[in-house]
């Protein structure tokens, strides 16, 4: 990117210096190479798919996949679209129980029973976002935080849809074209739809989209004055998170082939922050390293045991205090150093009278 | 304070809290116990060779591998002493039995993850989950992969031919509706009860038993009430069931915990019975006086410590000694699962999974620690509970029903 | 009727713990802007200190409470130190994470001090009970009545009378004109926590005796605590007092009457409801928003 040297002095009467060629100005993140991002990423997951070669990890990956797609659900709501919400997790269970509801009790196969979570999560969060969206951000946290508390009771009271105290079980599992897939192939697909919901989450990353999400973030008063439909972007994006917590929730349902109310609480709250935590709010790449920070290290730390909420809440203090910006943007910070020593130092004005 | 200087308090105490956490953290609590001084009693196992070592792998939380907070650690402890006494006796098949244990919360992903590390541990057989949401979750699994389970759960769905059951799925224990009905017949038949209220969480374990008291109870079944497995306060559901001579209640140890204080407060002086967590230390210490004990009763499986067989009250002598504490029905349960293992590798004299799981299916006498005889019944190798009730703090027993 | 008394009283009992609670983290919210996810562990931090004070130091029950009670003051000040000074000025979220992790902490603490099994903290009253209009009434709800509002209206007073109540008063209205007259925020930071976490114990060791205690106990109180704090506004004292009154009083009510079932969820389809017609609570005042 190249840029403009800025010359104080220029105006006050010294010899003009020749400016630098210019291009078309660029915003940040189309600097970026997000196609061939996406593109290496899909080689890495083939390779870590075709490594995968017990049931144990395959069942992680299967995991990480399915909580990076809820986490770039909570990324759009939050990340993009400035909500801090507490209902992630029992979006996710609500996707999980509507594709159960479809597949189990209607008969249908496992894609609609994905489109049709999708679908209906959409739907009960546009209801929720319409009945707080006149509230603040700390209410409507709270509010959200309610309706997770809501969902789970829910859940386990309203057995014609969840099954007897939301106790399902014996789901049928992925399938594709009538043929179940197991195992591997199960995995696959799971990464397969992760890879679908990044390629959307980066392209809203560079639609004007985005760029007005983030005057909305950052300056509400000011983006309206502007034109820009404040509680419209806000109901996009978060009706966007709960769309992909839908879907989350219904490749959960159809791995795992049970459903358990309490699967859906606080606990899984907590755990998509820190999928967002871990990987950094600012950008579609943090939910995917962060899901896999928070699949990876409870199994490798198995040996904490009873301490684990310990180190993960003094590791939630910690990062707060130091590394708010997650793994990316740590990433982010040492491309940055990186990249100031390759290029030297930026540009400094020029001073009247030096080439 | 600068800034500066706070950040690093913060780390350093984040830090610290990190540090801590890690270094507790450790493998093994067996390294731990005292070595016991009492003579095992276990006879040597068959004469016959294996050619791997038997592996049991636990699919159970204790302390020292879980985060849950309610894991004990009598189950694992129970498995252990059966294996250590056995190997102690020269082992089965020629080498001694191996025992892995695996962290195994009641629901989520992790369950899938425990199973799936068990599974990759090739064991001979499974033992637990404890919790039931744990067990019907892998049933179908466990049939896929060909592994015979020995699982601590009383669901009926869990029978053979139930919904989750399966030809490879044995329970150690009665099934609660089974357990549900004695201790109904229990309160009319030796208490005379003739107005039974029934209280029970809204879960499928509270509803499953006020329904078979229910039957078992006839017209003798009074006014009911069903509350949350977290409830806290129960004086409406008390209130309820006040006019009642016998109070049935089918809850979760901190609901009825909740439940007997309530009821004390209220005034409500009626025997009172639970299932079988009312024989549990938590239970007792969550009641916190032992005065409102007086008029308790609970259906349990066994009580170890108060059981009128003489090996039995030895074998309780020798786990205290060994783990430092009194051994609950759930650890003379896991420590008679591995006898029947062996029992059923002994007579197969072989370690072939499907051998195991005929041999169980078949077993018609085999003792044991808990009941008397263990017998498959529908996947369900006991049928036996034991009827206790609290006396100076004490549980002890009052009359055993089966076997 | 004796029913109707049994659980208008509960109500109450409940409400004036929620009312505690509550108070606890609007005090932290009006002086530092902070919204203390804590504040429930905190509640169950006191409850524990104060068994092992009567358990294991042997101390009466009055004094294991005054034990909790400054135990928990002191907590209050290192958790102000720890999660939110370091993080003065950041936005809004980065110190909610914050407080959860200290809330993890606590509750691990808690976990690893005393196990999960539940305890049982004695109340002043044993089981005594008395009768009111016909309804057996623990005696300990009516402890929890008169201590309750005993400490809101100290509470009251404290704001309104003292310097330290007029500092926080001015910190809340316009911060940076607070800090510019030479308001400690520092100082006034701690001692709000001090004081927050203070009150918690105090709710802590007048419910536990009704209760199970259990690492986990102060989580639920908050959440509705939450709930009233929000329908009363956020603001004044008195409202979020009445508000928790009056959810306390409602929720055993549609518990009684209408399903027990959904004891958990009444405050929260009402908080819902009020907020969708109100947004701003029924009494409002600012909460933070950068505009």
């Amino acid at each position: 990117m190249s840029e403009l040297s800025v010359d104080p002095a220029g105006a006050a009467g010294g010899q003009p210096t020749a400016p630098a060629t210019v291009g078309p100005v660029r915003p940040p993140v189309y600097a970026g190479r997000q196609g061939l991002g996406l593109a290496a990423f899909a080689v890495a997951l083939a390779v870590i798919v075709v490594l995968a070669d017990s049931p144990y990890s395959q069942g992680l990956v299967g995991q990480w996949a399915t909580l990076a797609i809820a986490g770039l659900g909570f990324y759009l709501a939050f990340g993009v679209g400035g909500q801090f919400s507490f209902c992630q997790a029992a979006l996710v269970g609500l996707g999980a129980y509507s594709s159960a509801w479809l597949t189990q009790d209607h008969g249908l196969p496992f894609a609609l029973g994905l489109l049709g979570a999708v679908a209906i999560t959409a739907v009960v969060a546009a209801g929720l976002f319409a009945l707080v969206k006149r509230c603040d951000a700390f209410y409507f946290a709270i509010a959200t935080l309610a309706f997770g508390f809501l969902a789970v009771v829910v859940f386990r009271e309203w057995s014609s849809f969840a099954g007897p105290g939301g106790e399902r079980r014996s789901l049928p599992g992925i399938s594709l074209g009538g043929d179940e897939l197991s195992g591997r192939s199960s995995a696959a697909a799971v990464v397969v739809v992760l890879l679908l919901a990044l390629g959307l989450t980066l392209l809203v990353e560079r639609s004007p989209l985005n760029r007005e999400a983030a005057a909305v973030r950052h300056l509400p008063l000011a983006a309206s004055t502007f034109g820009i439909g404040v509680m419209r972007i806000r109901a996009t994006m978060f009706v966007a998170g709960a769309a992909y917590s839908g879907a989350a929730g219904s490749l959960l349902a159809h791995r795992n082939r049970v459903l358990s109310p309490e699967a859906f609480d606080i606990e899984l709250a907590i755990d998509i922050f820190l999928v967002l935590l871990f990987g950094g709010l600012g950008s579609a790449w943090g939910p995917v390293l962060g899901a896999a920070f928070v699949v990876w290290a409870p199994e490798q730390l198995r040996f904490i045991g009873r301490d684990r909420d310990l180190v993960f809440g003094g590791l939630l203090i910690a990062i707060m205090i130091f590394v708010p910006d997650g793994l990316v943007g740590l990433a982010g910070r040492v491309q940055g150093l990186v990249a100031d020593r390759r290029r030297g130092r930026p540009a400094e004005p020029a001073v009247a009278g030096e080439a | 304070m600068t800034a500066n200087s706070r950040r690093l308090a913060a780390a350093l105490l984040a830090l610290g809290l990190v540090t801590t956490a890690c270094s507790r953290g450790d493998d093994s609590d067996a390294d731990d116990a005292p070595s016991t001084t009492v003579p095992a009693e276990v006879e040597a196992s068959k004469d016959f060779e294996l050619d791997e070592p038997v592996k049991l792998v636990a699919m159970i939380s204790d302390p020292t591998n879980s985060s849950d907070g309610n894991a004990i650690a009598d189950f694992n402890d129970g498995a252990r002493m059966a294996i250590d006494e056995i190997n102690e006796a020269g082992g089965l098949g020629g080498h001694d039995i191996e025992l892995v244990t695996i962290d195994t919360p009641p629901v989520g992903d992790a369950v899938v993850n425990a199973l799936n590390l068990a599974v990759a541990e090739n064991p001979t057989a499974i033992l637990g989950p404890v919790s039931s949401t744990a067990t019907l979750a892998i049933t179908e699994r466990v049939a896929e992969e060909e592994i015979p389970l020995i699982h601590n759960s009383t669901d009926p769905a869990l029978a053979t031919d139930g919904e989750a059951g399966n030809e490879w799925v044995y329970a150690s224990r009665p099934r609660n509706d089974e357990a549900a009905s004695v201790a109904a017949s229990f309160l009319t038949d030796e208490l005379g009860a003739e107005n039974v209220g029934l209280l029970s969480v809204n879960a499928s374990f509270g509803q499953q038993g006020v329904a078979a008291a229910k039957e078992a109870l006839g017209s003798a079944a009074g006014a009911e009430r069903s509350f949350e497995y977290n409830a806290t306060n129960l004086s409406e559901p008390i209130q309820a069931v006040a006019d009642s001579d016998a109070v049935l209640d089918w809850g979760t140890p901190n609901t009825l915990a909740a439940s007997v204080v309530t009821a004390a407060q209220q005034g409500l002086d009626v025997p009172y019975m639970g299932p079988g967590s009312i024989g549990f230390a938590s239970f007792k210490t969550g009641v916190g006086d032992d005065s409102v004990l007086a008029n308790v009763y609970g259906t349990v499986d066994c009580i170890p410590t108060d059981d009128e067989r003489d090996y039995v009250a030895e074998w309780a002598g020798r786990f205290e000694a060994e783990f430092g504490y009194t051994p609950s029905y759930s650890a003379a349960e896991l420590y008679d699962s591995v006898f029947l293992l062996r029992h059923v590798i002994e007579a197969a004299e072989s370690a072939d999974p499907a051998a195991i799981r005929d041999g169980l299916a078949g077993i018609e006498v085999a003792t044991g620690m808990c009941a008397v005889t263990y017998r498959n019944d529908n996947g369900f190798l006991s049928q036996e509970s034991t009827v206790g009730r609290y006396e100076d703090g004490e549980f002890v027993a009052v009359k055993r029903y089966g076997g | 009727m004796s029913r109707f008394v049994l659980l208008t009283i509960s109500g109450l009992a409940d409400g004036a713990i929620y009312a505690l609670i509550a108070l606890g983290f609007v005090l932290i919210y009006k002086a530092t802007g902070v919204i203390n996810f804590a504040q429930g562990d905190l509640v169950t931090l006191g409850a524990y200190v104060a068994l092992w004070a009567y358990q294991d130091l042997r101390l009466t029950l009055a004094t294991s409470a005054l034990v909790a009670v400054l135990a928990l003051a002191c907590t209050g000040a290192v958790l102000e130190r720890v999660a939110a000074a370091p993080l003065r000025g950041r936005s809004v979220h980065v110190v909610v994470i914050a407080t959860l992790g200290a809330a993890l902490v606590i509750r691990s603490l808690v976990i690893r001090w005393k196990g999960t099994s539940p305890q049982r903290l004695p109340g002043f009253f044993g089981f005594r009970t008395v009768e009111v209009l016909g309804a057996r009434i623990p005696m300990q709800n009516l402890l929890i009545l008169g201590a309750a509002a005993l400490a809101l209206s100290l509470v009251a007073l404290l704001l309104q009378g003292t310097s330290f109540g007029r500092q926080v008063r001015a910190l809340a209205t316009d911060r940076t004109t607070a800090q510019l007259m030479g308001i400690s925020v520092d100082r006034l930071s701690m001692a709000a926590f001090a004081l927050a976490a203070a009150l918690a114990a105090v709710g802590a060791v007048l419910v536990a005796p009704t209760q199970q205690l259990t690492p986990t106990f102060g989580f639920g109180p908050m959440l509705f605590a939450f709930a009233a704090a929000i329908i009363g506004g956020f603001g004044r004292i008195g409202g979020v007092a009445l508000a928790a009154v009056l959810l306390g009083v409602l929720q055993q009510w549609a518990t009684g009457y209408i399903d027990p079932s959904y004891r958990e969820i009444y405050p929260f389809v009402l908080m819902l409801g009020i907020l969708a017609v109100r947004p701003k609570g029924l009494l409002p005042e600012q909460v933070g928003q950068r505009v």
